[in-house]
């Protein structure tokens, strides 16, 4: 089984982001768990989400602690992200400027950046003053964790976004899956095709 | 059709496919995705049913016995308080024998104002006359509202049904469901015909005074509709299985207890969760299994007796507490073995208002019962003080000295 | 100590708490009357007030009275507006 935690602000999408990747993990045959934790959820109060995947039914209802991935959509959450736990070769990945990620490397992690907010704002996503980062994370957690491919995405896309937002959605989540860049090299090299096949 | 949907709109899926043509409800966290879901399915010309917005929950049962007194298949959903809002019309809808299905999904009762899961709503709705069937699975609560009407719509039971599963934890999660051609389920679940309904051809009262001398009968009656549930529901369940292929359990579901020296007990989400328990704590060498209780009203008592038999011990996990008693599976469990050999039983309460569960605590006080060092009494073993709590008690202390009341 | 054997239940079925219209569940709730209504046609203005009253429709838009169901509880005597309906005691017929 796979565990990925999501880190991000109300408002920026991250409940339509859970949705639409355990959609892409039905696609490719694995099943598939979602849930965001419903706190006081204002805009902008930090939410926290997860995802499970795994190719037996999955039982476990429990929060994640230990995840496998830890994907932060604001930079300002990372530490409170780390804070909620990880595990020994948990994956981080994090919204934010390649030479902005100093701090970043500090940390015991095999890690990724990508600049979605940039992304977001080129392609003109943004709802009443708040980039929407869901979509270009869909790609950037789908080149990351190798769980999806990318066709399986622009699927979930094509089946879930509006006519009017389908071809910026489109972009975003290739412009998410191709800026994605590894700051820090992992630790323990052979985790990945661990996590995947267990 | 496979669909990646949260419990909420597989509920309301539910609903659609057992052709439900009145829903009588009113909004309420965690519920509300439900009824949004019925009502855009109206609204799309999907489901051909009469809505009727409602003031409140008290109003919501009102309608719901009127359309099922007018002999219609009605369905509503509710939460927490809303269930408790409602409580003296639940009474209503059972004693005058209405079949109709009712989802709730289990939150927590304020205050402290609390959205989140855990089960004193439906266990304190307990003694209404209402059967009550837990779901564990987004599957099962499809098919459980399927089935619920089969249940409530029997002959031999015609009491309504409560279709319960957890807040958010179920609700708000986002997991795979099939959902069953129409076709097959008009097949399982023909229309409904009341034993009796409203008729201005043939006028009738319902919910009338009895006297002493004919109450008791009428109270019977119901008990006994209620034990004539043990066998509809298992029928129910089996038919569904050959007809549309999936299966959850009778009145109880159980998992590896074909070897079993020691089980647990638990109801909901929590009892998926435990699965994983029994898993784990199987690696570690103990032969333990679960009991899924998915019947709470009626009661599996002839079940838990079979199966809890021969074991060495058990464990219920309650996510409610009767106050000044101990958790409620645990009394009603214990009840069922009475008499029934000395079996060792311990009871967790725990997950109460939305606190996580995870499987670990529930492994760690399983191997602790098992190694003879829990004592077989209710534990709460997930209660800490933690900052809050003692920055509420320094505040209160302070208050104390100042207006010298202690 | 030997377990007792488990009692047979009778099976009462179906049992609710309806009822249909029909005439004194309890009987002839007239035999339970000490003072009867007594109507003066020519002191009635037919305004109904006793027909509209009377708890148990004992009294008939064509100002009839069921001596068989009325109780002789008043109401229609209290309620009429120019006294003509009136409470004999029975045995003063």
């Amino acid at each position: 089984m796979v565990e990925i935690r999501f880190h991000s602000l109300g408002g920026q999408g991250a409940v339509t982001l859970i949705n639409l990747l355990a959609q892409a993990g039905d696609l490719v045959g694995k099943k598939v768990q979602a849930f965001p934790f419903f706190g006081a959820e204002r805009r902008g109060a930090p939410v926290k989400s997860y995802v499970r995947m795994d190719d037996k039914p999955i039982d476990l209802r429990s929060q994640i602690y230990r995840p496998d991935y830890l994907v932060v959509m604001a930079p300002s959450l990372v530490d409170a992200a780390v804070g909620e736990g990880t595990k020994e070769n948990t994956v981080l990945l994090v919204n934010m400027r390649e030479e902005e990620a100093t701090h970043l490397k500090a940390l015991p992690f095999e890690t990724y950046v990508v600049d979605a907010t940039s992304i977001a704002l080129e392609l003109g996503m943004v709802v009443e003053g708040m980039p929407v980062l869901n979509i270009v994370f869909l790609g950037a957690v789908s080149y990351v964790t190798e769980l999806v491919p990318l066709e399986a995405v622009t699927e979930v896309i094509r089946r879930n976004i509006p006519p009017g937002r389908m071809e910026s959605s489109m972009e975003a989540a290739r412009l998410g899956f191709t800026s994605v860049r590894m700051v820090r090299e992992a630790r323990i090299r052979h985790h990945r095709e661990k996590s995947a096949a267990s | 059709m496979r669909l990646v949907e949260t419990g909420n709109h597989v509920a309301a899926w539910g609903a659609r496919l057992a052709r439900v043509e009145v829903v009588s409800a009113y909004p309420i966290t965690p519920q509300t995705q439900v009824i949004e879901e019925i009502s855009r399915f109206i609204d799309e010309g999907e489901m051909e049913c009469e809505y009727i917005p409602v003031e409140s929950e008290h109003s919501a049962m009102a309608a719901m016995i009127a359309a099922a007194a007018m002999g219609v298949r009605s369905f509503s959903a509710t939460s927490a308080h809303g269930l408790a809002y409602m409580h003296e019309l639940l009474h209503w809808a059972a004693g005058i024998r209405l079949p109709m299905v009712m989802v709730n999904v289990n939150r927590a009762l304020g205050p402290g104002w609390n959205i989140w899961c855990d089960h004193q709503d439906t266990l304190a709705a307990r003694d209404t006359g209402w059967i009550q069937l837990y779901c564990a699975t987004h599957q099962e609560i499809l098919d459980t509202v399927i089935q619920a009407f089969r249940i409530s719509e029997d002959p031999r039971v015609v009491l309504p049904v409560m279709v319960c599963y957890d807040a958010f934890v179920m609700s708000h999660t986002y997991m795979q469901v099939e959902i069953p051609d129409q076709e097959l389920v008009d097949l399982f679940l023909p229309p409904f015909r009341s034993l009796w309904k409203l008729d201005l051809d043939y006028p009738l009262t319902h919910g009338s005074v009895i006297y002493p001398d004919d109450y008791e009968e009428v109270r019977f009656s119901m008990h006994q509709a209620m034990d004539n549930a043990r066998r509809v529901i298992e029928e129910v369940a089996e038919e569904y299985r050959e007809m549309l292929g999936s299966y959850h359990g009778g009145l109880v579901d159980t998992y590896r207890m074909e070897d079993a020296d020691a089980a647990l007990v638990a109801m909901g989400a929590l009892a998926s969760e435990c699965r994983v328990v029994v898993d784990v704590l199987r690696e570690r060498g103990h032969r333990c299994g679960l009991i899924r209780v998915r019947s709470y009203r009626p009661f599996p008592v002839a079940e838990l007796r079979e199966l809890l038999g021969s074991l060495q011990a058990a464990m219920v996990i309650d996510r409610a507490v009767s106050f000044g008693l101990e958790g409620p599976l645990f009394s009603e469990v214990k009840a069922a073995v009475y008499g029934h050999g000395d079996l060792p039983i311990f009871d967790l309460i725990t997950g109460l208002g939305g606190r996580d569960v995870p499987y670990e605590l529930i492994a760690e006080n399983m191997e602790a019962a098992l190694r003879g060092e829990l004592a077989a009494e209710s534990r709460w073993p997930s209660v800490r003080l933690n900052e809050h709590h003692r920055l509420v008690k320094r505040s209160l202390e302070e208050y104390w000295r100042r207006e010298g009341v202690r | 100590m030997p377990r007792k054997r488990k009692e047979e239940r009778e099976d009462i079925g179906f049992l609710t708490t309806l009822s249909v219209p029909s005439e004194g569940s309890v009987g002839k709730t007239g035999t339970w009357r000490t003072f009867r209504p007594v109507l003066d046609r020519d002191r009635c203005n037919k305004c109904l007030l006793c027909w509209i009253y009377c708890p148990e429709a004992c009294i008939s838009k064509d100002l009839e009275i069921s001596y068989d169901y009325c109780k002789g509880c008043g109401i229609c005597a209290e309620e009429c507006p120019t006294k003509a309906m009136s409470m004999v005691k029975e045995d003063e017929r």
